[in-house]
């Protein structure tokens, strides 16, 4: 069966959904699935044609194209109504981010290949408009069914369109569990973790804001900012601004097969995010044991059950940061136990068995049915 | 009350088109509202680019199509208007088509599906919300297509 996988971010990229999206692939192919990936150039010295491990890569310029030149648009409506005609997928399985523009390419050329879509969203929808005149509307609307990383993702979009409540469902992003083993956490010189794209939704100035304050109290904590992006140069002043360039290490970009033995150097991961889908940090971290420290926001409340698997602050509180940071860096035995509860609910509520045979029935089930599979009601097996 | 014989034009002002394999994808500059017309729509989108009258733009879609001249008359009108009230077209001054066309005559009609004007107004709004990437040059996932091991 073949599965047009559609993903604006896919490696060599990084972050959560990019991480997930590549383990699903291969996972899935494993089951006997057929995959081809469509997805965006962010940097033109990429290839168009590229493979991720013998899965056939397709990127197109989606981004330049929406700068007003329809010249473009039509050109790439244009191969990618090629690509699904040589292709015809059985399924197409779009991930969704609340900015996934390239959606309406799907749209476009839905005709030419009538193969049901699955839609999977990975972010917050918040105060969109999902208006039958808008792409969001319309992508939630044509799904065959949708899925959403998080409880909160889902309440999200079912609030926008109603209709869709008996056509999704959740299923929570997932990892296997690293074959390194966890260590026990470093208390003698603390060290703080903040992971993932450097920009302004991950709240890390907050973090730094509260490393300041914690100093007083945990004279020999560091902090590691591993990541790039847009807010490096900011980041980099603040910490410097603030008398703690010496406390942070900026590390850049992680491979992700290098983050579980990073997260064996550090007592607690910090997740100040402004928003959040899921918040794959937080899983990274407690399958390594690791005590979170986040913001109340998104799908993070799912993932860091409080007091048990990390302390959930309010956004935007860098004080409520310093507060929780201290609690855990003071209380070194029930912070070792939370990350170990951590551990033990990531392996049973974030299984990536599951999370893969999930996938596996879903694709299965609207395969099967074709395009009406939400029509009929059809429940989708969990 | 737009008349057979009258005319519009693209609001070239305000709006990026662009006709490929049939399909047109239009842009309102003013507003970032995307639209897009397939088939018909796209046909009538093309005859309104060549400054065609709404009965020359009939005559084209009842040659090419299974649909009776009343019926793509209706449907004709009401595009018209929708694209009127969208800004996208105007009426045009012109008196004379300024381009003659010969309509391709088909040996067999194609099926008919009433012209629709798809409408993605959050365009500019999603756009908006886009984080800035950063450069791929430090990232060590592109070292290899092996990728993580999870």
């Amino acid at each position: 069966m073949r599965i047009l996988f559609w993903s604006e971010g896919f490696w060599p990229n990084l972050g959560g959904v990019e991480v997930l999206c590549t383990g699903l692939l291969t996972a899935l192919r494993a089951r006997g699935y057929e995959f081809i990936v469509v997805t965006m150039h962010r940097n033109f010295d990429l290839p168009d044609a590229d493979q991720y491990k013998g899965i056939p890569v397709y990127r197109f310029p989606f981004m330049t194209a929406f700068d007003a030149k329809v010249h473009q648009l039509a050109e790439i409506r244009q191969q990618v109504s090629r690509l699904k005609q040589s292709f015809a997928p059985n399924l197409v399985h779009l991930q969704m981010l609340p900015y996934s523009l390239s959606g309406v390419f799907h749209l476009l050329t839905a005709k030419i290949n009538p193969s049901p879509l699955l839609l999977t969203l990975h972010g917050a929808l918040k105060n969109l408009d999902a208006g039958p005149e808008t792409l969001l509307g319309q992508m939630l609307r044509s799904a065959a069914w949708v899925t959403a990383n998080s409880e909160a993702t889902l309440a999200q979009a079912r609030q926008l369109v109603p209709e869709i409540t008996h056509y999704s469902r959740v299923i929570y992003n997932a990892l296997p569990v690293p074959t390194l083993a966890p260590e026990p956490l470093p208390n003698d010189r603390p060290r703080l973790l903040c992971l993932g794209r450097l920009y302004y939704e991950k709240g890390f100035d907050l973090a730094l804001s509260a490393l300041a304050t914690l100093v007083a109290r945990h004279p020999r904590v560091e902090m590691v900012i591993a990541g790039d992006g847009p807010a490096r140069p900011e980041l980099e002043r603040q910490a410097a601004v603030l008398g703690l360039a010496e406390r942070v290490t900026f590390v850049g970009w992680v491979n992700p097969e290098q983050v579980p033995a990073l997260m064996n150097t550090v007592t607690v991961v910090v997740m100040p995010s402004r928003q959040e889908g899921f918040g794959l940090v937080a899983l990274e971290a407690a399958l390594m044991a690791r005590p979170v420290v986040a913001t109340r926001v998104g799908g993070l409340p799912e993932v860091v059950i409080h007091e048990q698997t990390g302390l959930l602050v309010a956004p935007d509180d860098s004080r409520g940061i310093t507060e929780a940071l201290m609690s855990l860096l003071g209380h070194p035995e029930w912070a070792t136990q939370m990350g170990q509860a951590a551990r033990q609910r990531a392996q049973e509520v974030f299984s990536w068995d599951r999370c893969v045979a999930a996938y596996d029935a879903l694709y299965h089930t609207l395969i099967a049915e074709g395009a009406h599979a939400h029509a009929a009601g059809t429940p989708a097996p969990e | 009350m737009l008349t057979p014989l009258e005319r519009l034009r693209p609001n070239e002002a305000e709006v990026a088109a662009k006709v490929l394999d049939g399909e047109a994808i239009i842009i309102n500059l003013s507003n970032g509202t995307y639209y897009s017309m397939d088939k018909v729509g796209g046909l009538i989108w093309e005859m309104i680019e060549l400054r065609q009258s709404l009965d020359e733009t009939i005559a084209a879609i009842t040659a090419r199509y299974e649909v009776s001249p009343e019926r793509a008359q209706a449907d004709v009108r009401r595009l018209a208007g929708e694209l009127i009230q969208e800004n996208l077209v105007i009426v045009s001054d012109e008196t004379t088509s300024p381009a003659e066309r010969q309509d391709e005559v088909m040996g067999q009609r194609l099926p008919y599906e009433p012209p629709m004007l798809n409408i993605y107004r959050d365009m500019g709004d999603l756009l908006a919300l886009d984080p800035p990437m950063p450069s791929l040059e430090d990232i060590p996932w592109k070292e290899s297509s092996e990728g993580p091991s999870k």
